[in-house]
């Protein structure tokens, strides 16, 4: 035989009551977190509710004409493609700022100014043709850093453009030395992308891989910029007190793409 | 005629099993009610002061006029809980619910509530005592009352009133359905 055990109404309510009124009494810090836990463990279907709810209460769009429509979207396109037109010439002049910043950090420098320039076109025999000219303030000889290592000097100059005879050109001479100053000699451009240094005697230590620096130019480089690095270095055949040294560039000759054309003095 | 042994324990079992599952199912019911509150019921909002209508408040009254008076009052407290986990705070609306909800269930034998009409005024006295009561309680936790008081007290119970008659319908469809459910597995 099975005996059922009933509960009265008045011990459940009680029952209940009574449980109703501890979580009432339990501070509020604490039941919040059952309130959190509830939301946590059901925070899918609410997020799917809630989302049903926000797309039912979004207000619809104004009803237009597909000819209006057509014209605000090629205006959208308009003007989204100008505003980032607009962004691109932003980060470009942003990186122009930050690396004219760089250069006038080394103190030397800051009684030179620098005019930013783009190379837009590479001739083959080791000339490049930036976008500054006279209207810049260019001069002839003016030296040409890229990447904070001299890469030629101004040899034409026109009043929108001018033209870059790299350090590699055939006859392009520069007075530099290698890692001390007292070896000093000069590099010659050899055309193609190929330099060396002569008149270094032989007597100076030189190995490979020391960096080559241009000596000071009156009135131009008052301070030792970098331009290379040996690459090679023999005894000379021919001349056997001197080396036979070959340079390679600081910066990729044939990759050149932003320079910036030295000034003598601040304008 | 024919007679069978019937084992009463096996009986017991089956019914504490039943007991269990229609507990169960009453407790998804109230959970999705109490989700639906929470989120899509703002679809239905109205004017700026964002006026809703109380699932939770017409479940109640429906569990407490149409289920067994041990099961109304346990029905009530449970809403309740549930009221206050997407609520302010716990214990106001538990009590409040609890509270009202077995008042109805003691009422109910006293005063008709048959008809649709009467139903809904049961539903607006309730909605209005809830919202006094659990007001009153909001403050003595020292809970975050909820803005706008009028409108959980007046205006709520009126819109939850004025809905109450097709959720009345559908909540007797979706406990007939369980209903009618459970007969087919005893039979």
């Amino acid at each position: 035989m099975g005996s059922k055990t009933t509960t009265s109404k008045r011990t459940v309510f009680l029952g209940c009551f009574l449980g109703a009124t501890i979580v009432l009494l339990v501070p509020h810090g604490l039941t919040s977190k059952c309130q959190y836990a509830f939301r946590r463990v059901f925070c899918v279907p609410l997020g799917i509710s809630r989302s049903l709810t926000l797309s039912a209460t979004a207000p619809a769009p104004p009803e237009i004409s597909s000819e209006k429509y057509h014209t605000l979207q090629q205006e959208f396109q308009k003007l989204s493609n100008h505003a980032a037109n607009l962004t691109a010439v932003i980060t470009k002049q942003e990186g122009t700022i930050d690396r004219l910043t760089q250069l006038r950090v080394e103190p030397e420098w800051q009684k030179l100014s620098f005019v930013p320039a783009n190379v837009f076109t590479a001739q083959g025999d080791d000339n490049v043709v930036i976008n500054r000219g006279t209207r810049d303030l260019v001069q002839l000889k003016c030296f040409i850093l890229a990447n904070n290592a001299i890469v030629g000097k101004v040899s034409e100059i026109q009043k929108h453009q001018a033209t870059i005879e790299l350090i590699s050109h055939q006859g392009a001479f520069l007075p530099v030395y290698i890692n001390t100053r007292e070896t000093q000699g000069v590099c010659h451009g050899l055309g193609q992308g190929q330099m060396e240094i002569q008149s270094v005697r032989y007597n100076r230590p030189v190995a490979m891989g020391q960096p080559v620096y241009t000596c000071n130019q009156a009135g131009l480089l008052g301070t030792p910029i970098i331009v290379g690095k040996v690459a090679a270095c023999d005894r000379n055949e021919k001349e056997p007190y001197l080396w036979k040294i070959e340079m390679a560039p600081a910066v990729n000759l044939t990759q050149l793409d932003r320079v910036d054309v030295v000034l003598p003095g601040r304008p | 005629m024919s007679y069978c042994l019937v084992d009463h324990s096996v009986v017991e079992d089956i019914n504490v099993e039943g007991q269990l599952m229609h507990w169960i199912r009453f407790t998804i019911l109230i959970l999705i009610a109490a989700i639906v509150q929470s989120s899509l019921v703002n679809v239905l909002a109205l004017t700026d002061a964002q006026i809703k209508p109380n699932l939770l408040l017409v479940l109640m009254v429906f569990f407490a006029i149409r289920c067994p008076a041990q099961e109304a009052i346990v029905s009530a407290f449970l809403i309740g809980l549930f009221a206050d986990l997407i609520g302010a705070g716990m214990g106001p609306q538990l009590l409040a619910f609890g509270i009202i909800g077995s008042l109805i269930s003691e009422v109910r034998h006293i005063l008709v509530m048959r008809h649709i009409p009467q139903q809904m005024i049961a539903v607006f006295a309730a909605g209005l005592l809830c919202g006094l009561v659990s007001l009153i309680l909001f403050r003595i936790k020292g809970c975050p009352v909820p803005t706008q008081t009028g409108h959980l007290i007046l205006w709520q119970p009126l819109y939850s009133a004025a809905l109450a008659g097709p959720l009345f319908w559908l909540f007797q469809f979706v406990t007939s359905l369980h209903h009618s459910k459970h007969r087919s597995v005893i039979s």
